[in-house]
């Protein structure tokens, strides 16, 4: 054991986890809560005349990970736990509002590529995170929302020969 | 062996082949010469367009990327001091110095030039040896592969740069992640939650792009404010580098180019490494040492001929056994399998000139890289100051594009999403995901030849292979010292940070 390490420090550490040591525990719990749903989750294999098949049960790599992933959690748990006060890292304060503006921009695009299609959700995509980020050139924006788009539409349908929804979905041809 | 090779080189020899890598050069020296952007990056984003172009067409391409990003990378290195890849922060040391002394010029050619006989010299080596390796590693049986692709992963999550325990975490949660769909023995379900968009699995594709790609962008827009600033006006001055410059230091590219090519065959060792080690050896060769972080232009030659070494040997793991020893590799094992290649040893025997026209195709990407390089080095050094308030919104929409593509299925989109806030989680807590890619590619195969040695053995496994495997026993004794090994190892390097 770490020379000086001791279980009260432990003990703090576990009711005021850092965020590796709550990403730990979190992760701790799914690997048990994964072990245990194993017979539920894993389909029985079809038995012929009354006889399973032989070689490796479908349950074995589950049972073996799951039960390696829970161990290998409890090691980083006590990892994170014994870590020294000044070698925790700051606590955590969620991530930068810049992060989670790109995070919620880049899930609507993902959700309107279809319905809005892609030259149109990608331009203002570009042009909206662009400006977002500091950018105030209107021509340069305006190439990079459009041009750059529409040259990636032209690459992958015309070039490649394959789809990206065209336009958006109310206009006819579109969808 | 020589037949399959001159007819891997003509299948290569062809303008739309050679036009492809090309390009795939200039995007990754393009990505490369940006500080923040990386290779991997590059690579994920791009990878969607090798599975639309033929195999020996996108595979190159993907390839010219590959090794025009590892290149890349030095050029903000030497310019402005910040490496533009993981490989290139020990060109740090020297470069700024010698752009402060005017010498900017012969830094970047330097680093072009040791780049490319570094990496050509590599990949000429690998394919000599690559045939003779593939025959030993046709030998090998289902109770041996599983031993060595478990020790493969077990050497990556350990070697990865983080902790051993993190390493191991993201491992499992990749093997496990690879269980849900359908197992790949019995076709059963497994995992699945009766959600009907995971019967089939998860697709590798959105987990690349979402765990390289994504989370660069988060990072990169941390800083929403730097993203607006347009970094000082940067291009090469002085004078170019003369033939006798270059002679002085084929000492230190020599010996960086076999460090380079021995770290490459390793699997999760990789580019920092051996670049960090080439610029050492050269150091502790030197008669001036104190001359390196100076501005000695050997100080350039060593890591960049150490770090592009690396490139070729990585392909073989890749190749032989189907193991990728990095995340370069195992977007390429992407590459190879959408387009219906397996990589393994059986690969050799059916598909030999293939296989050699991919390595062809190395050796005709390093010499591009010679010849786009010193006719682009102008262009690509004012990259570096191009503002990242345009590039960022557009990295993600070539990464919401290429996932798209791939199979029209919105759902993707959302794994996508899923995999980025994984990985950028991940990142800020300093776990490295790599362990996670391998631990998801290489449970499948490992599972189904562990079903085959339990048939061999008609039950008995344990006896089976104590008694008629000695390789494998042998392979089974060597990971847990791996493992100890580098726990030990890391122990005390953190007792000797502590300070007394």
């Amino acid at each position: 054991m770490t020379a000086g390490l001791k279980l009260g420090d432990v003990a703090k550490s576990l009711l005021r986890p850092s965020p590796y040591l709550f990403a730990s525990m979190v992760s701790t719990l799914l690997a048990a809560a994964m072990w245990v749903l194993v017979p539920y989750q894993v389909d029985k294999p079809v038995s012929l005349f009354g006889f399973g098949p032989a070689g490796l049960d479908p349950k074995t790599f589950p049972y073996l990970v799951t039960a390696g992933w829970f161990l290998v959690s409890l090691w980083n748990v006590w990892d994170a736990a014994r870590q020294p006060e000044g070698q925790r890292g700051p606590a955590f304060a969620g991530p930068a509002p810049s992060v989670i503006a790109t995070l919620f921009i880049a899930f609507v695009y993902a959700q309107s590529l279809e319905p809005a299609g892609f030259v149109l959700s990608s331009a203002l995509v570009v042009a909206l995170l662009s400006i977002y980020y500091g950018a105030r050139d209107a021509i340069r924006i305006a190439i990079c929302a459009l041009g750059i788009p529409g040259l990636i539409f032209v690459i992958f349908t015309r070039l490649l020969h394959v789809s990206l929804p065209p336009f958006p979905a109310w206009l006819p041809g579109g969808g | 062996m020589l037949e399959d090779l001159w007819a891997g080189l003509l299948m290569v020899l062809r303008p739309d082949t050679i036009a492809m890598t090309g390009i795939g050069l200039v995007l990754g020296i393009f990505v490369g010469s940006l500080p923040g952007f990386t290779t991997v990056m590059a690579m994920a984003v791009l990878l969607p367009i090798s599975f639309f172009l033929d195999p020996l067409i996108g595979l190159p391409f993907l390839i010219g990327v590959y090794k025009g990003g590892i290149y890349g990378g030095s050029i903000p290195a030497i310019l402005v001091g910040i490496p533009g890849t993981g490989a290139s922060v020990a060109t740090t040391f020297d470069g700024p110095k010698l752009t402060k002394m005017g010498k900017s010029r012969k830094a970047l050619e330097m680093a072009l030039a040791a780049s490319v006989f570094g990496d050509t010299a590599s990949s000429l080596l690998t394919i000599f040896l690559i045939g003779p390796i593939a025959l030993i590693a046709l030998k090998i049986g289902p109770p041996e592969l599983v031993v060595v692709l478990l020790m493969s992963m077990v050497i990556i999550a350990a070697s990865n740069g983080g902790a051993v325990a993190k390493g191991l975490l993201m491992l499992l949660i990749g093997m496990f992640l690879s269980l849900i769909g359908q197992d790949p023995i019995g076709a059963l379900n497994r995992f699945t939650f009766d959600f009907f968009a995971i019967q089939a699995g998860i697709d590798l594709l959105p987990m690349l792009i979402g765990l390289f790609a994504i989370p660069e962008i988060l990072l990169a827009v941390e800083q929403r404010v730097g993203l607006a600033l347009k970094a000082l006006n940067v291009r090469p001055e002085g004078e170019r580098l003369r033939w006798s410059e270059l002679m002085n230091s084929r000492r230190s590219i020599l010996r960086s180019t076999a460090l380079g090519a021995s770290i490459g065959a390793i699997p999760g060792v990789g580019q920092v490494v051996a670049a960090l080690m080439g610029y050492a050896a050269a150091k502790n060769a030197s008669d001036t040492p104190e001359k390196y972080g100076q501005g000695e232009l050997d100080g350039i030659a060593a890591p960049e001929a150490a770090n592009n070494a690396v490139n070729g040997p990585t392909m073989v793991p890749l190749l032989t056994l189907g193991i990728p020893g990095d995340n370069i590799t195992a977007i390429l094992l992407g590459a190879l399998v959408a387009q219906g290649l397996r990589p393994g040893p059986q690969l050799f025997t059916e598909q030999a000139p293939m296989i050699y026209a991919l390595l062809s195709s190395m050796i005709i990407a390093c010499i591009l890289l010679g010849i786009v390089g010193y006719l682009l080095i102008p262009v690509f050094a004012r990259l570096v100051s191009i503002r990242r308030a345009y590039l960022v919104p557009l990295t993600l929409v070539f990464a919401v594009a290429g996932t798209y593509v791939y199979r029209s299925n919105p759902m993707d989109l959302m794994f996508l999403m899923a995999f980025g806030l994984f990985g950028y989680g991940a990142r800020k807590l300093d776990f490295d995901v790599t362990p996670l890619v391998m631990g998801f590619i290489l449970t499948p195969p490992m599972e189904y030849a562990f079903g085959q040695t339990i048939l061999m053995s008609q039950g008995n496994v344990a006896d089976f292979i104590l008694t008629q495997r000695p390789v494998a026993v042998g392979l089974m004794i060597v990971i847990p010292l791996v493992l100890a090994f580098v726990w030990w190892r890391g122990r005390s390097r953190r007792s000797d940070a502590r300070p007394a």
